[in-house]
């Protein structure tokens, strides 16, 4: 090698260290908290950077893929528990946090701390935990294409996708993923196990077809004509509208009209504190904003139009929403997956 | 005895140990341990037979029919190689493809033959959407996987594996025997590269969930995800571990025996030089053409305008992080490989066995499901003592990529040290060992080796998500998280930056290998030259000529609404804005051909679109003060009047030059006795009267650039008492003053970005102090003017997507005391108090 081309390389291979190392290294001189978020990231990152302009305290984010939403991080969360590196987490839903508390992988809100952070919320939607605060829900949705079936014709109940006239025209997202887990949790917990389990034998005897791309990846099966309905969140679909597809959602129902709280469920967004985390008072701060008026009205305003808690969420369209305990629909997640891969769901790809 | 000469040896001995203890011996140990702690109980079900069945299937699939390209094109390959016929430019051809990661291939092969091609329609409609999906994912994880079989071809070639079909040739044989003879003479090679392709296919989890395919590696995630342990992770992934062990012995065995074959009398030096690209060069090029720029190509053409501003703004970091790290996996992995390279190059046969041993402990541990090795890492780093220098900095990414990626730049490491004539190696022999007699092969393993890891490191996604550091994630999450919010734009461009990456050290081992500045460059061009078709880049008028610019003050933005997207309240490219003077209520028209209604305060109200727009949309919408909105339909020629709930009141006018005819109309303005005007551009480039039933009354202005004179006349605004007619003659960079009978009255400003002069003019309005507000599409800001002697009074905003920015705004208007802003670019109008 020339000596140019020797001093290029030598360069090259010092740039990359201090581009690898250099700006890792831990510089705790300066405020900041880490928050491992699995929201969306073009939603919550532009949430995080008002943080930081208004308070100067800086936010070093970790976020999820898609793919694995909030379970990747859950793990993580978990795999650090004798040290943690997070002060906070920010989950797009509330299963994964209960499973965090259950493991003890969760801190305490002080108490005087939680009102404030509660201040306004209904009380339905308090936590019964003073480890983490729900706020600005999304829901559970049938997402079809309108100019592919008529309104009229649509399942009512998430029961009646059981029905044949639904067969080969179903899909959902890989339950073991996200906020399908915790839904089949719910309605597990709701319906009990014997009328879960038909009903996922109805749903196997429908062809429904399981994927491995996520809630987003069911909407753009349909708004790509590959299948009539899928089963998502209210997010996906707006999403997926805001990007020019023609699809549309409805609310099913989990019990019949006449049955008050029987509507669709609503998966609140979740902030809790991780128990040993390094900045305390850093992320109390935050998860104080996040759980603000403020935040939730930001969250209804981006593409994602999460329902403000602070707000009546029957104004939204989403009528009389399901009442279920998260903790017991978290807990029965893990037996209604099992139920779902025992009757042959999983193997619906 | 000869100190000097063994030290290197030592010590790369030395090294290599300590790196295969780390890097392999510390995780197979605590993998080991971790098996043996668990109670037997707690374990899951191995693998079903069908998952393992099926990701088999697939991998060995796929590495044959990748056979088809890799094959020849190794011989290609391996013929510039042994002939020193542009080896630098067959060798960085064949590591583009790898540049970009597999899903990434997919993913632009399903953008452009997916259910929103035409193809795919039927497809769907035919019930074939399922068996189209998964051809598309052979062929992208066959336009990607081929140089890992056409590489050991080619190597074989140059070691001599042609040797006997061209004595064959030589004799006159048939081509047919030549052929066999040829194709024995490789088939060690060709099963190496088969295993290698297979390996990857195998481990490309990310393609697989794309295309709606469940393998082993997603069943493993899956249960990662649901909180299993490692250990329950290893046993889970039994099968997987036999494989990689099979895997690891065939490609040692394949490796070996094409070592054995090489002729020692006939074997090449491996020589990376000449310039003579030849129909070979050709033919590799027209390959990664067609298999890698090919769908990045189409599917940006199927895609459109990409922002690259802000792209970068949001992701430059990222880019950065991404790159540095890739480069320090593969100055890693290379210097590991340089040690293992030195160790069989100078050493006996014992160091070399140990060697081979070292290479076989990095594949294997190589094929470490990444979540069991990140969740290793940590229990290991993440200590109170530990963490904060290991785990915190970074260096625990580092170290499992590295383990990941080391068995690679070994295996490389090998196949170069393998490519020494044995010849030379004997009479390298007879003298003491010295560094520097190796030093070209120690070089060439360093640099294969590196660049190999760090392209292989750009589309890492499952170690980067578990150990990443908070707050500097890759652009491979990003790409990720992309494709699934269904942000073809932002993905298009992160595909770019993995290409012009790979390019970047595609191109820095072209230069050390060969020097060859000029055919570097020529592939920098094919490179990185889908970036200049990027239309965002070009599309723009373009502001050289015209002096330039200087930031203004932010325009007022009290009230912002829109954001990208085609749902109510959300704009793709808005052109139109109008306010009706009645209630300030707002309308806009966009790309989408629809208009929307809002409030004053940008609540949205009601919605209704063009009956036709196949064609194009329109550039404009007016209120007349009786409520009802005018919109010229440009693309067809022809003005149509609604009332605010979208009803079709009236239309008029069609394509041609004559009186009453339109070519192209956009903008129409009201007078003072009811009449309109209306003004067109492409043909007519003139202002035409209408009475107030539509009835053509006059018309001035011709196509130009002179007095009297408009080239694109694309917004009109009237003075108070509609003595003076403003238009803005956009093409011509000015303002034209004439009254309402066209009397030419004078001219504000000129082509230039410096202040009082203008680039691309599109919007006007008249302020109540009677100053007039102009907004520029090329410059992104707002100039307030003196009606009179054109004096700049005010300049407000620069291009930016900020709130307070412009990016190319179409229409400016006031009303009540406010300024409305059609911020096009950023799909939105920003609303303030009049200054």
């Amino acid at each position: 090698m020339s000596a140019p081309i020797r001093t290029l390389f030598l360069s090259l291979v010092l740039a990359c260290l201090v581009c690898a190392f250099g700006s890792c290294a831990p510089v705790d001189d300066r405020p900041h908290v880490t928050v491992y978020v699995s929201a969306d990231e073009y939603v919550a990152r532009p949430i995080l950077d008002l943080f930081e302009q208004r308070t100067g305290i800086e936010v070093r984010a970790l976020f999820d893929t898609e793919a694995t939403k909030t379970t990747g991080l859950v793990t993580r969360l978990h795999s650090e528990k004798a040290r943690p590196r997070a002060d906070l987490f920010w989950s797009s839903e509330c299963f994964g946090m209960i499973q965090l508390q259950q493991q003890g992988v969760l801190g305490r809100f002080p108490s005087d701390q939680l009102a404030v952070m509660n201040q306004g919320v209904p009380e339905s939607w308090q936590s019964r935990s003073d480890s983490w605060v729900a706020f600005a829900p999304r829901a559970r949705v049938l997402v079809y294409a309108p100019d592919r079936i008529d309104p009229e014709s649509l399942p009512r109940d998430w029961e009646a996708l059981t029905d044949p006239e639904w067969k080969g025209r179903l899909a959902m997202a890989d339950p073991r993923f996200g906020t399908t887990g915790g839904h089949l949790g719910a309605m597990q917990a709701v319906w009990g196990g014997e009328r879960f389990r038909d009903w996922i034998n109805g749903l196997v005897a429908n062809d429904t077809k399981v994927l491995t791309s996520g809630n987003a990846g069911v909407v753009a099966g349909v708004a790509s004509g590959e299948f009539d309905l899928g089963m998502t969140d209210t997010d996906d679909v707006w999403a997926a509208q805001a990007q020019g597809h023609t699809v549309a959602l409805i609310y099913p129902r989990h019990a019949t009209a006449s049955v008050s709280g029987g509507g669709t469920l609503l998966i609140p967004n979740t902030v809790g504190l991780i128990d040993g985390g390094p900045n305390p008072s850093e992320a109390l701060e935050l998860a104080t904003w996040l759980s603000s008026a403020e935040v939730e009205r930001l969250l209804m305003e981006t593409p994602s139009r999460n329902i403000p808690l602070r707000s009546d969420p029957g104004a939204l369209a989403v009528p009389d929403p399901l009442q279920v305990r998260f903790e017991k629909a978290s807990t029965l997640r893990i037996p209604a997956l099992q139920t779902a891969r025992d009757l042959g769901l999983l193997e619906a790809r | 005895m000869h100190q000097g000469l063994i030290t290197p040896l030592r010590l790369a001995t030395i090294f290599g140990g300590v790196a295969l203890a780390i890097g392999v011996l510390w995780p197979l140990g605590t993998g080991v341990w971790l098996l043996a702690d668990a109670s037997a109980d707690s374990m899951p079900q191995p693998a079903a037979v069908g998952v393992v069945g099926r990701t088999l299937g697939w991998s060995v699939s796929v590495s044959l029919l990748a056979l088809i390209p890799g094959l020849p094109a190794g011989h290609v390959l391996g013929r510039m190689l042994a002939h020193r016929t542009a080896s630098w430019w067959g060798c960085a051809l064949t590591l583009l493809p790898l540049c970009l990661p597999g899903y990434a291939v997919f993913w632009c092969w399903w953008q452009c033959f997916g259910p929103e091609s035409s193809l795919g329609a039927w497809a769907i409609k035919a019930q074939q959407i399922e068996s189209m999906r998964q051809g598309i994912l052979a062929l992208a994880l066959v336009s990607w996987c081929w140089p890992l079989i056409a590489w050991p071809v080619a190597l074989s070639r140059v070691w001599g594996g042609s040797t006997t079909s061209t004595l064959a040739a030589l004799d006159g044989a048939p081509a047919g025997q030549r052929l066999l003879l040829w194709f024995r003479g490789i088939l060690p090679a060709v099963v190496l590269g088969v295993v290698l392709a297979g390996v990857l296919v195998a481990t490309a989890t990310v393609s697989f969930d794309l295309a709606q395919v469940s393998t082993l590696a997603f069943e493993l995630r899956a249960l990662d995800a649901l909180g299993a342990t490692p250990a329950q992770l290893i046993w889970y992934s039994g099968p997987s571990f036999l494989v990689a062990i099979l895997c690891t012995s065939a490609v040692l065995v394949g490796l070996f025996t094409v070592h054995a074959r090489t002729h020692p009398a006939l074997s090449r030096r491996l020589v990376f030089s000449g310039s003579r690209i030849g129909h070979g060069g050709v033919w590799l090029l027209l390959l990664v053409c067609a298999g890698t720029v090919l769908p990045v190509l189409l599917a940006l053409i199927r895609i459109g305008r990409p922002d690259l501003v802000l792209f970068w703004t949001l992701y430059g970091p990222a880019v950065v992080r991404t790159l540095g790290g890739a480069l320090t996996d593969g100055v890693v992995c290379g210097l590991i490989a340089g040690l293992l390279y030195i160790q069989w190059a100078l050493g006996g046969r014992g160091i070399r066995v140990l060697a081979v041993l070292m290479t076989a402990g990095w594949l294997l541990v190589g094929r470490l499901p990444s979540a069991t090795l990140a969740a290793m890492v940590t229990g290991s780093l993440n200590s109170s003592s530990l963490g904060p220098w290991l785990y915190d900095s970074g260096f625990a990414l580092l170290l499992a990529e590295v383990i990941n990626l080391a068995g690679l730049g070994c295996l490389i490491a090998l196949i170069v040290a393998g490519a020494e004539p044995a010849t030379r190696r004997r009479v390298r022999s007879l003298d003491p060992p010295r560094l520097a007699a190796i030093l070209p092969g120690l070089t060439a393993t360093v640099l294969l080796a590196g660049v190999v890891t760090a392209v292989f490191s750009l589309g890492e996604l499952v170690l980067a998500t578990r150990l990443g550091v908070p707050g500097r994630e890759r652009l491979a999450m990003s790409l990720l998280n992309a494709m699934h919010y269904q942000r073809p734009d932002t993905v298009m461009i992160g595909l770019l930056v993995l290409i012009g990456a790979g390019a970047g050290v595609a191109l820095l081992l072209g230069r050390f290998l060969s020097g060859r500045l000029v055919g570097v460059l020529t592939l920098a061009v094919l490179c990185v030259g889908p970036l200049s078709l990027v239309p965002g880049c070009s599309e723009a008028p373009s502001g050289t000529e015209l002096g330039t610019s200087s930031p203004g003050a932010e325009v007022p933005h009290e009230l912002v609404f829109g954001a990208p997207g085609a749902a109510a309240g959300l704009f793709r490219t808005p052109r139109g804005l109008a306010v009706d003077q009645r209630d300030g209520s707002i309308y806009v028209v966009d790309k989408t051909a629809r208009i929307q209604h809002f409030t004053s305060e940008g609540t949205f109200i009601n919605q209704w679109s063009m009956p036709d727009a196949r064609l194009g949309k329109p550039v404009g919408i007016s209120v007349a003060p009786d409520g009802r909105v005018f919109v010229p339909d440009t693309h067809y020629h022809r003005i149509l009047v609604f009332d605010d709930q979208g009803n079709e009141l009236n239309r008029f006018g069609h394509f041609g030059t004559g009186p009453g005819e339109f070519v192209y109309p956009t903008d129409v303005v009201f007078g003072p006795e009811g009449e309109f005007y209306v003004s067109e551009y492409g043909t007519n480039d003139r202002i035409q009267v209408f009475d107030g039933e539509g009835r053509f009354l006059r018309t001035f202005g011709t196509s130009g650039r002179e007095v009297g004179q408009f080239t694109r006349p694309q917004a009109m605004v009237f003075s108070s008492d509609h003595s003076e007619l403003f238009i803005a003659d956009s093409c011509n960079h000015r303002v034209v003053v004439v009254d309402q009978f066209g009397q030419w009255l004078r001219v504000l400003g000129g082509p230039g970005r410096e202040v009082g002069r203008f680039c691309y003019p599109y919007g006007l309005d008249l302020l109540p102090d009677g100053s007039l507000l102009i907004c520029e599409y090329g410059s992104g800001r707002l100039q307030r003017m003196d009606t009179q002697t054109g004096a700049v009074l005010e300049v407000y905003g620069s291009p930016g997507f900020r709130k307070g920015r412009l990016r190319e705004p179409w229409a400016v208007t006031a009303h009540d005391g406010r300024i409305l802003v059609l911020d096009s670019g950023n799909a939105r109008v920003q609303v303030g108090p009049l200054p």
